[in-house]
């Protein structure tokens, strides 16, 4: 067909490994900012709340995206958080076999939109059912940075 | 006067879970050289605008676009390259050719996933750095996320996403492309190894290499060109917001309003019986049965129970993912839309061979993007 000539001998087909080193400074931005400094430093979750359409976003944001005006109302939440998903992953990022299952939910918050995905502490996933009250675990105040790793898990509310 | 726009010819290479013998762009020189030879045209002359759609880091060159000319006949000619599924590719021909900036368009897609080293790191660093990259975990998390809230809000029993499985990849066993095409059980797919609970491997697509290039044309243009048109009657794509939090786990809203438009474009009132095949998104099980829901072809929450009863069988009342779908073929990655529209097209020209659907004359294709996107394409089909 197309290709006059191909390769015949599996010997012939060569290649080379390379690989593409990339870094990045990713920016948190405005909103992303005040979110990180609210975890680090009094441990809650800052979340907006938008002028028309009263929606309140978790994490805080500056653009309402269903209204594309800016959200000035920026409030730390202190409304119970849920399960509203989760499932059970048995391999790292990279594909390999972890030791153990981590168990990964989309956590929400009453009344608000949005949410935070991270590990759930329990010891196996038949344990969890959707709408499970669950509280952060969060790491001690002095070695927070505002990143989400310094919630260690969500567990559930005794 | 309604919307029409023809595909005048095909062609592809590869299909396979490796391509050694051949480079990138001489997969996609075979591909082009078969679809410029099915649409009696020359690249050279009467093209008016290429269109390819990669991404960078698959290719693993930063700036791929610009390395798409030479095989497809198109240096020193109108290209761009569309960052998306290959089915948004066709959406933007048609609009070169509606727009009568083009009578002759091309659009070319491809998967090289076997030069990846790492593809399960690709998928991850497309997750928001700031929110979502603080968990060392198989991407594949959003798809059990997505999996568990579909099961809970559509009432669907957990073994119809099997059934799914089992459908697809026995339909590929038809299929010269299929890859992945077998006889299972429904047992066999549930007790398959986790992928992302519930999700098990079996319901889960793997990635194989192949090119896929069309030839469009205006109405005018493609009467001249053959005799195995088959037309674009609508079209339409969506993104939902990339935030995951705040998405809909349970439903593909993004194919629904993707197909609400290429629907009304198409003048397509009742989808349930207006199509006589449908090839529709199964990355992943449950995918089929979100955007089957979404795309009408099915009530909400009642296209398990139909896919269990046979209802898209290949010879039940609406034929689904007859091909074998990408839990059968394979996943082309972005070329995973053209691929679908390839297996309607030669449905619709009655060259499926062995596959075949008889009197096939309507059909939808729709195209999913992967994880962790929420953008769809959604094409209508007439032969
Ligand atoms: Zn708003």
């Amino acid at each position: 067909m197309p290709v006059f000539e191909k390769l015949s001998q599996s010997s012939q087909a060569r290649h080379w490994n390379d690989s593409i080193p990339l870094e990045y400074h990713y920016t948190a931005g405005v909103a992303g900012e005040e979110f990180r400094r609210e975890l680090r430093d009094n441990g809650r979750f800052l979340a907006a709340k938008c002028s028309k359409c009263k929606s309140t976003y978790v994490p805080a944001r500056l653009f309402c995206p269903q209204c594309f005006i800016e959200m000035k109302d920026m409030f730390p939440i202190n409304n119970p958080g849920y399960v509203q998903s989760f499932t059970a992953v048995d391999r790292s990022r990279d594909g390999s076999k972890a030791e153990h299952p981590t168990i990964v939910a989309l956590v929400r918050f009453e009344s608000a939109k949005g949410g935070i995905i991270h590990r759930l502490q329990v010891d196996r996933s038949d344990q969890v059912v959707l709408g499970m009250r669950v509280h952060p675990l969060l790491k001690d105040k002095f070695s927070r940075t505002g990143a989400l790793d310094d919630i260690l898990a969500f567990k559930p509310l005794e | 006067m309604p919307f029409k726009i023809g595909i005048v010819g095909v062609g592809y290479a590869g299909f396979d879970t490796m391509t050694p013998g051949l480079s990138t762009r001489e997969l996609m020189f075979e591909a082009a050289s078969r679809a410029y030879a099915d649409a009696g045209i020359d690249p050279r002359k009467d093209v008016q605008s290429f269109i390819c759609c990669t991404e960078d880091f698959w290719e693993g060159i930063s700036i791929t676009d610009e390395y798409m000319p030479d095989q497809l006949g198109a240096v020193l000619r109108p290209l761009c390259t569309v960052s998306s599924d290959g089915l948004v590719g066709v959406a933007t021909a048609c609009m070169h050719i509606a727009s009568g900036l083009a009578d002759v368009a091309v659009v070319e897609s491809h998967s090289k996933a076997s030069d990846v080293v790492n593809p399960n790191e690709i998928m991850s660093f497309g997750f928001d750095p700031v929110y979502n990259r603080h968990l060392d975990v198989d991407p594949r998390f959003l798809a059990g996320l997505e999996m568990t809230r579909y099961l809970k809000d559509s009432g669907t029993k957990r073994e119809y996403c099997a059934d799914v499985a089992v459908k697809n990849k026995k339909n590929a066993l038809s299929n010269t492309r299929g890859v992945y095409g077998t006889n299972l059980s429904r047992e066999t797919v549930l007790a398959s190894p986790n992928a992302a609970a519930p999700l098990t491997e079996l319901e889960s697509s793997k990635v194989i290499d192949g090119s896929i290039v069309m030839v469009l044309a205006s109405a005018e243009k493609a009467k001249k060109l053959g005799d195995h048109t088959v037309w674009v009657r609508g079209i339409g794509w969506s993104s939902d917001t990339p935030v995951i939090e705040d998405r809909d786990l349970a439903t593909a809203a993004y194919a629904e309003q993707a197909a609400a438009r290429a629907y009304k474009m198409a003048d397509v009132r009742a989808p349930v019986s207006a199509f006589d095949l449908a090839e529709v998104d199964d990355t992943y099980s449950y995918k089929e049965l979100q955007h089957l829901e979404a795309l009408k072809l099915a009530a909400k929450g009642k296209a398990g129970r139909m896919v269990d009863s046979g209802s898209f069988d290949r010879n039940g009342k609406l034929p689904v993912n007859a091909s074998g779908g990408s839990l059968g073929v394979g996943h082309l990655l972005e070329a995973t839309g053209l691929h679908r529209l390839l297996e309607a097209i030669l449905q619709l020209r009655g060259q499926a061979g062995q596959l075949q659907i008889p009197g096939a004359r309507k059909a939808v294709v729709q195209s999913w993007r992967g994880i962790p996107t929420a953008t769809g394409a959604v094409a209508v089909l007439g032969n």
